[in-house]
């Protein structure tokens, strides 16, 4: 059944894909070609044939929604960094929320990544609101990546240099600092994970 | 004849019992060792052990900063919440400010941030460059503290300002603490500082203390410096003896089967060179490459401290729990937090791993029967020594406490490892027994929190040069010094 789901889904955003290029910095021109390109023919391949990369079987995928809502109850439940960690029996405790934690990422679903969602342009808007301008040479490139260089500039989180930007997303989660989850649902689906322009920060490559 | 009943054979001993001729029916005591729980406190321990996947080295130091002002500022915030909140200086309310740039003129604000302090006597890594241009012999010192011209600095993600004023000049301060404090803008830019708060000592697990008759004492050494060569001291040797039960009357051996648990802090190993390069130095410069055998090169490799070493541990493993932790002069990384010595270093003692001997990385917490310890080969305390002009090391030890950061001067002189997720030198507890090893001389007091903690403070002599070794008692935190010397003669 799982091949099948996939199927439909491709075929209804094949027709889609090809026609959505996204508009590309300079910079990663290059490398976004072969990279956009492989999804494409990815794409393409699992809608003529048994996959390999449905090898990773999504039995039943939570939504991203519900993921990152659970993921925030958990941390609600873990309570304030502190406290939990000066419970008297600590290590094993550590230990067993280490191993949830583990399986919950893998089973993270790597959905494709929809550019024009209208939420992303409405988040975007809303965290334009504090600045005077208009940001600068951005006017053909994607609202995904506005949003991700957005979050990359916000010194809130910390530097960004040196790790990828979902590393940060969750460093600073786990500091309490409450990144948006707009920028999380980005960074987990399959273009955020496999797209270096999405991946990794603005400066990559540069420093 | 005298006939001497088991009991009083143990009890009355006459000052030359030991040079007495033996008795026929002498009952000698013999003195069991407890087995103790003796554990790491692991969800710190594995914060400074790094894994070999996880080694990367992209990120930079920003990030450690970074860290740790935004787990620390929330704390000192509070702190200074609760002291200047409703307080009002020339009829004025004071109030707290987000950034450090965001102070205006004649508002009297509270800001929190980083301490930098620009040091003009600081080895430079510039001073490298400029010494292929000059001459000029560094002067090394034990200290690099200008008071008159350093300049002390808040820093946080917004910028930095300068703080001046005497209180400021006359608090313990070093780069890279975390403190809250009081004043207000000057017409220079200045920020002039009226009252300071750090975030007191983090909050303390609270110990059952037993009641029970039996004493039980860990026993804490550093600076053994085990060269392995015939001009070996016999103090070391008596002190494992000592540790395993073996020396001195019954006594010392009830004293030592008291003993639980023994933590060596530190440079273990000797720097010793080879006793062959003295004398070939200046013939074989052209005949190197033929030196090597055994895939090591003789003439710099001394392997005799790593031989003594090893069976020394081997056999007070056989007695009683051991854990070795490096020092600044241990073969393992040099950087700050220090990876565990590797096992293979000590192949005999290394068939106790897991049941006796354990390897540790500096810093290290420990769980001993309730007894909550963080220890350190040393490094930090005497970082922080080199920064400022005090010279009382327990007082240094007890503002780390205060700062909750056992190694504030990290990454700035302090070499470590660029840590990106977690700074794992902030301390979310106080320990009851906190130790540094590798200090010039014993020295130990007790510390009170505000909200009913107490610490144990306690600097540790090297061994080479005092032959001390300092035992605590689980369960009263009292210190004793027990010295180790050949007819009282000075070393």
């Amino acid at each position: 059944m799982a091949p099948q789901g996939k199927r439909s889904r491709s075929s209804s955003t094949k027709t889609k894909a090809p026609a959505k290029q996204v508009r590309l910095t300079d910079s990663f021109r290059q490398k976004k070609k072969s990279a956009s390109l492989q999804s494409v023919t990815g794409k393409k391949s699992s809608f003529e044939q048994s996959p390999p990369e449905a090898s990773v079987p999504p039995l039943s995928t939570p939504t991203l929604k519900d993921e990152v809502e659970g993921r925030g109850s958990e941390i609600d439940a873990e309570g304030d960094i502190e406290s939990q960690e000066l419970s008297a029996t600590p290590d094993e405790e550590v230990r067993e929320k280490a191993v949830e934690e583990a399986p919950s990422q893998e089973l993270e679903a790597e959905e494709p990544l929809d550019f024009n969602d209208p939420e992303y342009r409405a988040y975007f808007e809303q965290t334009q609101k504090v600045n005077i301008a208009e940001p600068i040479h951005q006017q053909g490139v994607s609202t995904v990546v506005r949003i991700l260089k957005n979050f990359d500039l916000t010194a809130a989180y910390g530097p960004t240099v040196g790790m990828t930007r979902l590393q940060r997303w969750r460093r600073a989660e786990k500091l309490g600092l409450q990144p948006p989850e707009v920028v999380y649902k980005i960074l987990v689906s399959k273009e955020g994970k496999s797209m270096d322009e999405l991946r990794e920060g603005y400066l990559y490559g540069q420093i | 004849m005298n006939i001497m009943s088991p009991v009083a054979s143990s009890s009355a001993l006459d000052s030359d019992y030991l040079l007495s001729s033996p008795k026929d029916d002498e009952i000698f005591p013999t003195f069991e060792r407890r087995v103790s729980a003796r554990g790491l406190i692991s969800k710190y321990n594995d914060e400074f052990v790094l894994k070999n996947t996880e080694k990367a080295y992209e990120q930079q130091y920003a990030s450690l900063y970074f860290l740790r002002l935004t787990v620390l500022k929330p704390r000192v915030s509070k702190v200074a919440a609760d002291a200047w909140n409703g307080m009002s200086i020339l009829s004025q309310e004071v109030k707290a400010v987000d950034r450090v740039l965001d102070v205006r003129q004649g508002e009297f604000c509270w800001i929190v941030g980083t301490i930098y302090i620009e040091m003009s006597l600081k080895p430079n890594i510039l001073d490298e460059i400029t010494k292929e241009f000059w001459t000029t012999a560094p002067i090394s010192k034990d200290k690099f503290v200008d008071p008159q011209h350093d300049a002390i600095m808040l820093e946080d993600e917004s910028g930095r300002v300068n703080l001046v004023g005497s209180t400021i000049k006359s608090e313990l301060l070093v780069t890279g603490c975390v403190v809250a404090v009081l004043g207000s803008e000057t017409t220079s830019g200045d920020f002039d500082v009226v009252d300071i708060r750090y975030p007191e000592l983090a909050p303390q697990v609270p110990r059952e203390i037993s009641t029970g008759h039996e004493r039980k004492y860990v026993a804490l050494v550093s600076g053994l410096q085990v060269s392995g060569d015939i001009h070996e001291t016999y103090e070391t040797s008596m002190l494992f003896e000592y540790l395993m039960g073996e020396l001195g009357g019954s006594d010392d051996s009830k004293r030592a089967s008291e003993i639980i648990h023994v933590i060596i802090a530190g440079n273990s190993f000797a720097n010793r060179d080879s006793p062959v390069s003295r004398d070939e130095d200046s013939q074989d410069n052209n005949s190197q490459k033929k030196k090597k055998k055994y895939g090591y090169d003789s003439k710099s490799y001394n392997s005799k401290p790593t031989e003594a070493l090893d069976s020394l541990l081997a056999d007070l493993s056989t007695s009683v729990s051991v854990d070795i932790m490096p020092g600044e002069q241990d073969p393992t990384n040099y950087s700050y937090p220090q990876q565990p010595i590797n096992p293979a270093l000590v192949p005999r003692t290394r068939r106790f791993l897991g049941s006796s001997f354990r390897s540790v990385s500096n810093p290290c917490w420990w769980d001993i029967e309730g007894l909550r310890i963080l220890g350190t080969g040393g490094q930090p305390v005497d970082d922080i020594f080199r920064y400022i002009e005090d010279d009382d090391r327990l007082q240094m030890m007890e503002y780390s406490l205060r700062w909750q950061h056992c190694a504030p001067t990290a990454p700035d002189t302090l070499w470590t490892y660029p840590f990106r997720d977690n700074d794992p030198f902030i301390l979310n507890e106080t320990p009851h027994l906190f130790f540094a090893g590798n200090q010039p001389e014993f020295k130990t007091k007790i510390v009170d929190g505000d909200n009913g903690q107490r610490v144990r403070l306690v600097t540790l002599p090297k061994f080479s040069e005092t032959g001390q070794v300092v035992l605590v008692d689980v369960a009263t935190l009292a210190c004793e010094v027990v010295s180790f010397g050949l007819n009282g003669a000075g070393r």
